[in-house]
């Protein structure tokens, strides 16, 4: 590869959560029904005319503002005009000549920056499916979904930015509560197109675009494909040609779109029963003042204010729920270093196997910061507190009340812990006759029997000590 | 413009066109260009100030409230193919390519 | 059937609506003209008879109930047929209302029947209707001009009281014109083109056909005004003035002798009536010609990218590819001068990045700065209709740049969108030949105002 530049831009396209369609009142409720959400506008009947639904606006603006883009005051719509069977009018309505947003710029981790050259609005085609019987079925609940679409300079080098870029976006738009976002049901659609040229070539080389990626592997698998195919060409002296490649999700292969299907003449005008769009400064400083903490601001706050390593504040802002909990959990804590670890482990493993969000755990942060703060006030240990969490998690009990039903004290004293480890010696004097008899590997033996009397409510590090004593006394 | 790029006209514009269809348009398409191109030739269009005759901006919008007006049998009816309430694409005779 | 007296005649009970439809049916039986593609008849006697219980209650819904009228059949009537002309949409079922439908229902009016029209309302005769040409009730070997030929017949021949027609460079004027009746195109965004089937959008006026203008006004007030489905609409309106300065063109190249002799007279008759009449001269007619092909062209290759045989219309069961669906759908369901237009617009979209296009949006601005600046001087502007005399069922087809002819002076108030109306001023033997009055932007009522006491002259004096 070092012969060779990989340069990339990417296309996305991302649906907006509002509740009906952007040119008519259809709902945008996903449904197993085909052609349940229709109405003669989004089906492209004869005589129907578009009405914009002005909620997409501040969401896509505020992506916009997201990353940094210039909001035109005034933008304008057009029609994209190609034939095909999932587009009902025979032209999609989307932003040409005036988009919503231009010039704006994303960071990765590296510090490289992105340019994005522009955000607009424009409408979802319908969905092609094919049956056992090889026909190809039309449905249109799709058409009319709002979209934003977002155009990056190709300025990716590698298929790991373009998934980085991918995966901020994601989450940014999450954050907004723009879009849910999930690549695999389509509403988060990355196409990227790639070119080769040679070190010490300026210009650009011939590009092409791969469709039909629906995961980030997919992104991933794609991009080196596509990079592999090109190199091969070029290796060998040939020139690539500008298509669009499908990406085989079962067989992990591209293969060409078919020609006709190629279009590369989408005659734009401006849309005549759409007038512009026109917004005003005030509109836009009330999206601004509106804007939530984006990620990457979330992410360098909490790494500093709770000292946290960046993998672990990585992974607490990669939801936004998550974080939020996560504060609200912790607050009043002294030492959350400490107790971070249960927001990497314990929580995750739990949503994980729930398959729930935060919001629907059965415990709420008032629960969990009260466990955090025995923790804090050292009352009970770690492994007790984990314990716990279970049970909070499977009861969605106070963790008071857990501790008292149990009829246990909250930690046992050094006495305690003394006279815990002499009943455990004289229940196997046979095994201290061996250690003293030099077997000091037995010595994790008795640990682990006083840990089991002690169920948790002791230190390990603390019945160590007292063990090493108690079994000296005894030589 | 020639015979050749009218096909490629008719076939952007998915239209089949008879031979004796074709001879006929490709005269009057070229005529009305040629037309065009005449007109526009004798007129300056320099400074000329934006007309007053369209609408400028959006007033009219939609709230975001799905409204249910019409049902899918409404909507299928002139389908002639449909199956499951999908609508059912021409089979494809055969592959050419 | 005049609405004012027809109203007065169900009030006193003399006449019914009920009565009224039958003898419409009859009628629209009796003279053959091809004027409606569908008849609405279960739509018109269940509405008949609804307003006949009103009129008896005394419990009316409008100036319009009762009153039998025709919409184009390019605007949607929910269960009813709509071929726009075409064998492409030839049993098409609409399943949904258009906006000005809903409001003449509402307003209690009967929808008799859609009136045939050119393909699309791409035409000036109604020759190029799939659904065959439409007499001129006139002299029936006449065209009756076009794209709203059936509309202009069928209020000509007493087939409804007024009708919805369709007028994108001249599609209502001309037919009245023609056929002898009231033509009104409104400034564009007067009435909600929801629901009418797009030619030439940004174009594109919904306009009223009438026997005469005191008719217009009351139909336009039923059906003008901002609608939740067409984003181009507004309620603005002019203040009400006086008529005072007429301005109008002394040298009309091309125009018929008998039309230029009829137009002088209407001139003269004008100042007799007191008003200021001034010649001007119009450099842009020309140049009207060539943005109003560009832009329709354009417009239309879009507008009717939707009609490909998948969801309704003409259906192909199968094909190579397709693409070759598609094409086979398309070449043997849209008629001729639909297809050159298509093509025409597709080749100039394509041409230069669109360049004429763009192009055409400037010639619009140099046509409305012109048409301004006339208005700022005068109120109103006289011109011929048409510039021919309705010509014979056959004479021009396939001769569309003489075709194209007959919207020269029309085109020009849909590209700097005024509003303007035919009034018939006088026949050549049995020919009518109709007069349109144009004045500035939005000064719709204005015009209805000062037309009808034209109006009023040019009858009294016959």
């Amino acid at each position: 590869m070092d012969e060779y530049i990989v340069n990339i831009g990417v296309e996305t396209h991302i649906q907006i959560k509002t509740r009906s369609k952007i040119f008519c009142r259809c709902s945008t409720e996903f449904t197993d029904e085909p052609n349940k959400n229709v109405c003669p506008v989004c089906m492209g009947m004869p005589g129907v005319m578009p009405t914009l639904n002005f909620d997409v606006v501040p969401l896509a603006v505020k992506t916009a503002l997201a990353l940094n883009c210039e909001i035109n005051r005034v933008s304008g719509f057009a029609r994209k005009n190609y034939f095909y069977p999932d587009l009902p009018k025979g032209y999609q309505i989307t932003q040409h000549e005036f988009p919503l947003a231009v010039s704006g710029t994303m960071k990765l981790k590296s510090g490289k920056v992105i340019r994005i050259r522009r955000l607009h609005l424009e409408e979802d085609t319908g969905k092609m499916i094919h049956d056992q019987d090889e026909n190809s079925l039309l449905d249109f609940n799709r058409a009319g979904v709002p979209l934003i679409e977002i155009v990056t300079e190709p300025d990716f080098n590698s298929e790991k930015e373009v998934v980085e870029y991918l995966e901020s976006l994601q989450r940014i738009v999450r954050y907004l509560g723009v879009s849910t976002a999930n690549m695999e049901f389509g509403e988060l659609r990355g196409e990227p197109n790639i070119s080769l040229r040679r070190r010490d070539d300026k210009n650009l080389g011939v590009k092409t675009e791969i469709k039909n990626l629906n995961s980030f592997k997919s992104i991933e698998k794609g991009i080196l494909l596509e990079i592999e195919r090109q190199k091969n060409i070029l290796l060998k002296g040939e020139n690539v040609i500008s298509v669009t490649m499908l990406f085989d999700e079962k067989k992990q292969e591209l293969k060409p779109m078919r020609k006709k299907e190629n279009i590369s003449e989408y005659r734009y005008f401006p849309e005549p029963d759409l007038p512009d769009l026109l917004l005003s400064d005030e509109f836009i400083e009330n999206i601004k003042k509106d804007m939530v903490e984006l990620p990457n601001e979330k992410f360098e706050r909490i790494q500093k204010i709770y000292c946290l390593s960046s993998e672990e504040a990585e992974i607490i802002v990669s939801d936004k729920d998550f974080a939020d909990f996560f504060e609200k959990s912790v607050k009043g804590i002294k030492n959350v270093g400490r107790i971070t670890k249960f927001f990497i482990r314990e929580i995750p493993s739990i949503l994980k196997e729930k398959k729930i969000g935060v919001k629907n755990l059965n415990f709420d942060h008032n629960h969990l910061n009260k466990l955090f703060k025995m923790i804090d006030e050292e009352k009970i240990n770690l492994n007790y507190a984990q314990d716990i969490l279970k049970k909070m998690s499977l009861t969605g009990e106070d963790p008071d009340n857990i501790i008292k039903s149990e009829g246990e004290n909250i930690s046992l004293s050094e006495n305690e812990i003394e006279k815990m480890v002499n009943e455990v010696l004289d229940e196997n004097q046979k095994e201290v006759q061996r250690y003293k008899n030099g077997e000091e590997k037995l010595f994790g033996f008795f640990v682990g029997q006083c840990m089991k009397k002690a169920k948790n409510r002791a230190d390990p590090k603390i019945i160590n000590e007292i063990l090493k004593k108690c079994l000296h006394d005894r030589r | 413009m020639d015979k050749k790029l009218l096909e490629e006209l008719a076939r952007h514009s998915f239209i089949e066109l008879e031979e004796e269809e074709k001879i006929k348009f490709l005269d009057q398409i070229n005529n009305i260009f040629f037309d065009i191109e005449r007109i526009l030739k004798e007129v300056n269009l320099k400074d000329i100030t934006d007309g007053d005759y369209y609408k400028k901006y959006l007033t009219l919008f939609n709230h975001d409230e799905p409204e249910k007006e019409f049902t899918t049998e409404d909507l299928l009816m002139n389908s002639k193919n449909v199956k499951n309430n999908y609508i059912i694409l021409p089979k494809i005779i055969k592959e050419k390519e | 059937m005049n609405i004012d007296r027809l109203k007065k005649s169900f009030e006193t009970k003399e006449d019914s609506p009920v009565k009224m439809v039958d003898l419409v049916y009859e009628k629209i039986e009796r003279d053959q003209l091809n004027d409606f593609i569908t008849l609405s008849k279960n739509i018109a006697y269940e509405q008949a008879y609804l307003s006949e219980k009103r009129y008896e209650k005394g419990e009316t819904l409008s100036d319009l109930d009762g009153i039998p009228f025709s919409l184009k059949d390019n605007f949607a009537v929910k269960g009813l047929r709509m071929t726009c002309g075409s064998k492409i949409l030839s049993d098409f079922v609409s399943p949904y209302d258009s906006t000005v439908y809903k409001r003449l229902k509402k307003a209690g009016a009967i929808l008799i029947g859609k009136n045939n029209l050119d393909e699309f309302a791409m035409g000036s005769s109604n020759e190029t209707s799939y659904f065959g040409v439409v007499k001129n009730p006139c002299e029936k070997d006449f065209v009756p001009g076009g794209s709203s030929g059936g509309s202009a017949a069928s209020v000509a021949s007493d087939h409804s009281s007024f009708s919805i027609g369709s007028d994108t460079g001249g599609s209502v004027r001309q037919p009245a014109s023609f056929c002898g009746v009231v033509g009104f195109k409104p400034t564009y965004g007067k009435i909600s083109r929801y629901g009418l089937v797009a030619f030439s959008s940004s174009l594109d006026t919904v306009g009223i056909l009438t026997k005469n203008v005191s008719d217009c006004k009351k139909v336009f007030n039923v059906i003008r005004g901002v609608d939740e489905h067409d984003s181009t609409v507004d309620d603005f309106k002019c203040e009400k003035r006086d008529l005072k300065k007429i301005c109008y063109v002394k040298q009309i190249p091309h125009a018929d002798p008998k039309v230029t002799e009829l137009y002088e007279q209407v001139c003269s008759k004008l100042e007799t009536m007191g008003f200021l009449v001034e010649p001007v001269t119009l450099d842009f007619i020309d140049l009207s010609m060539a943005a109003y092909k560009i832009q329709t062209m354009c417009e239309a290759s879009s507008n009717l990218a939707r009609y490909d045989g998948i969801k309704y219309g003409l259906q192909k069961v199968s094909g190579q590819d397709l693409f070759d669906v598609y094409s086979k759908v398309r070449g043997e369901g849209f008629g001729k001068e639909v297809k050159r237009r298509i093509m025409t617009g597709t080749y100039l979209l394509m041409y230069e990045n669109g360049k004429y296009y763009s192009l055409s949006f400037k010639l619009r601005d140099y046509i409305s700065n012109s048409v301004d600046r006339i208005f700022e001087k005068y109120d109103m502007m006289v011109l011929p209709t048409s510039l021919s005399l309705p010509f014979k069922i056959g004479e021009r087809v396939d001769d569309p740049v003489r075709m194209h002819l007959s919207d020269s002076l029309t085109a020009f108030a849909n590209l700097a969108n005024v509003p303007a109306i035919n009034i018939n001023c006088g026949y050549y033997q049995k020919l009518p030949i109709g007069i349109q009055f144009v004045v500035k932007r939005n000064d719709d009522d204005n015009l209805l105002e000062w037309a009808q006491i034209i109006e009023q002259e040019i009858k009294k004096n016959g």
